[in-house]
């Protein structure tokens, strides 16, 4: 805009002369013209050797004058409104000219600009950065102002920048201020080039130096939270051994002292049968039967800690074999209390771990046959529904139920809503499947009511 | 057909279950000896025949090691390395017997080139199947490795 105004004035200089003089000439041409025409009129009417050569004349002449006094003004009010115009382009340059001034001299970035090697410019915030006066700055080159150990490496970058002509976009580099404080500045180029030649560079800097000093600060900061994340895993790590330690030695050292207590219970009444009485077998199978829920309660307990530490990882897995395969396993207890299991077929696919899911569905099936009232014919069903890409696997039996009171207490480790004697069990199984079915990414629940059997089910995802 | 005196080397600490496990074989009428060794070390040196084991007589080469893996001394696993490391004795065949189904343990066990790994069974009845299982495949069916000197 402001180069615009700047031509059209340029333009203008020739125009003007041109106007003065026209102005000049009309204004003789208007002075002159009357005179003619007194000196004419008096000639043809008032003298009485007028020809009629000469009143040709005098018509020439006025014809003449006339038309040359017309296109003069013709001429001239063009040209005036050529000067107006120029008029109005200054008073538009001069408001152009205040505004970016205004913009440079209160820019929240300090700016120099060099013309010809010489600073031309220097606004307000530029004195603030560097702390010095605008006389003093005006002096000074971005090599004087750098912090000394900056000096070399920007000698090494402006040196390209003469030999190769490219002028770098950006730069950073510590400062030392006049009163000897330092500031980290940042310095953005931007060049006005005539072909090879600058015309112009404008510097803008910024002071950056509290930006830096916070990107140090979270620097640091992360540094200490990656090493306080580094101890805490090692901690971890560390409790996690123990822990893994002392299931080995749950495994190993716990069951050695009641595979005694059992085999030699088993001995006592194997070989000494005719030395007890009634009681005393009696006593011995007490003994044993002890020992045989201890075990299970460790079996249960390791294998509810090994889903916690063991990986488990997903697959696709016909349910249909893994049904078959946790029927088969219960094959003499479904004899035993004269069960009747239905499944509806075919069963889908799921994303899961077999082993894991055999274990699932064995604890919820095993339930379901153990839970029913004393003299009652277990009547198990089972199925499968699909919906928004998960298969949800139901289980229903016709057993005790559940109350919901105790819809939470039943997935607690060692929770037992029932004494051993009715219901032998360690209350881990329940335990067991939530978290199984939790590490392969799916939900478990179930709807019942006391006396009115329970339905559960689990959801795995189909993909 | 297996080596006409066949005998047994149990590595067991637990003197509870060596009981049991001889009960057993007297309950299965296995009339053939039964060394036992009550940690790692000692069955490194009953193997090797070092001090007190060089009598070969008393003290003979197994057809069978039964082997513990948490031992004193020396864990079952040290000893299988061990073992699986010397020339003359790299082919004896070893049968764990544990506690432990830890699926660590037992992966280890078979990296290490065991034959077999059992875990101890809780009641003695298991432990009768069990050691029946172990005459009937170990020292009659199984067809014994010659043992290099």
């Amino acid at each position: 805009m402001g180069f615009n105004l700047i031509e059209l004035l340029l333009k203008n200089i020739k125009q003007l002369k041109e106007f003065w003089v026209i102005s000049i000439i009309t204004i003789i041409v208007m002075v002159l013209a009357p005179l003619i025409i007194f000196f004419g009129i008096t000639l043809i009417f008032f003298q009485e050797y007028a020809e009629w050569k000469l009143a040709m004349l005098f018509i020439a002449c006025l014809i003449i004058f006339i038309s040359f006094s017309f296109f003069s003004l013709l001429r001239w009010r063009e040209l005036r409104q050529v000067i107006n115009q120029r008029e109005k382009t200054k008073v538009e340059l001069k408001k152009s000219e205040e505004r970016f001034r205004r913009m440079a001299d209160n820019s929240q970035d300090g700016l120099r600009i060099i013309e010809k090697g010489k600073i031309v410019y220097i606004n307000k915030r530029a004195c603030e950065i560097f702390g010095f006066s605008k006389e003093e700055l005006s002096r000074l080159s971005s090599s004087n102002l750098a912090a000394p150990e900056e000096r070399k490496h920007l000698k090494v970058i402006f040196d390209e920048a003469e030999r190769t002509g490219e002028q770098p976009k950006e730069l950073r580099f510590w400062i030392v201020q006049k009163d000897g404080s330092r500031r980290y500045i940042q310095n953005r180029y931007s060049l006005a080039k005539k072909g090879n030649d600058i015309i112009n560079k404008f510097i803008f800097t910024t002071d950056i130096t509290n930006l830096m000093r916070a990107a140090e600060e979270l620097k640091k900061h992360r540094h200490h939270l990656e090493e306080l994340v580094e101890e805490r895993t090692d901690q971890l790590k560390e409790i996690n051994e123990e822990l893994e330690s002392f299931t080995h030695s749950v495994s190993h050292d716990l069951r050695a002292p009641l595979r005694a207590i059992r085999g030699f219970s088993d001995a006592l009444a194997e070989d000494f049968t005719d030395n007890l009485n009634s009681e005393g077998h009696e006593y011995i199978n007490r003994i044993a039967s002890a020992a045989d829920r201890m075990d299970s309660l460790i079996n249960d307990l390791l294998s509810y800690s090994k889903l916690n530490r063991e990986e488990i990882k997903s697959q696709l897995i016909d349910l249909g074999p893994v049904v078959k395969n946790v029927l088969s396993q219960l094959e003499d207890e479904i004899k035993k209390k004269k069960a009747q299991v239905s499944i509806e077929e075919p069963l889908p696919c799921i994303l899961g771990h077999r082993s894991t899911l055999i274990q699932v569905i064995m604890n919820i099936l095993s339930n379901a046959l153990k839970f029913v009232s004393p003299g009652v014919r277990p009547r198990v069903r089972l199925w499968s529904e699909e919906s928004n890409n998960v298969i949800r696997l139901f289980v229903e039996d016709n057993g005790i139920g559940i109350d919901p009171e105790h819809r939470e207490r039943v997935f607690q480790v060692f929770e037992r809503l029932h004494g051993s004697e009715t219901y032998p069990g360690t209350g881990i199984g329940l335990a067991i499947v939530r978290k199984s079915i939790k590490r392969m990414g799916g939900q478990v629940g179930f709807d019942s009511n006391l006396g009115q059997g329970s339905k559960f089910w689990i959801e795995l995802p189909k993909q | 057909m297996s080596s006409v005196h066949p005998n047994i080397l149990l590595v067991e600490d637990d003197p509870n279950d060596v009981l049991l496990i001889k009960r057993a074989f007297r309950k299965i009428n296995f009339s053939h000896p039964l060394q036992v060794v009550e940690d790692g070390e000692e069955a490194v040196a009953y193997l090797a025949g070092q001090s007190l084991y060089v009598d070969r007589e008393r003290y003979p080469l197994p057809s069978l090691i039964l082997l513990d893996i948490k031992l004193p001394r020396k864990s079952g696993f040290e000893v299988l390395d061990w073992l699986r490391k010397q020339p003359a004795l790299k082919r004896l065949p070893v049968v764990v017997v544990t506690s432990s189904r830890d699926s660590i343990d037992i992966n280890r066990a078979y990296d290490l080139y065991a034959n077999s790994y059992l875990v101890k069974p809780f009641n003695f009845n298991d432990w009768l199947e069990m050691v029946e299982a172990l005459n009937i495949y170990w020292l009659t069916l199984n067809e014994d490795p010659d043992l290099e000197f």
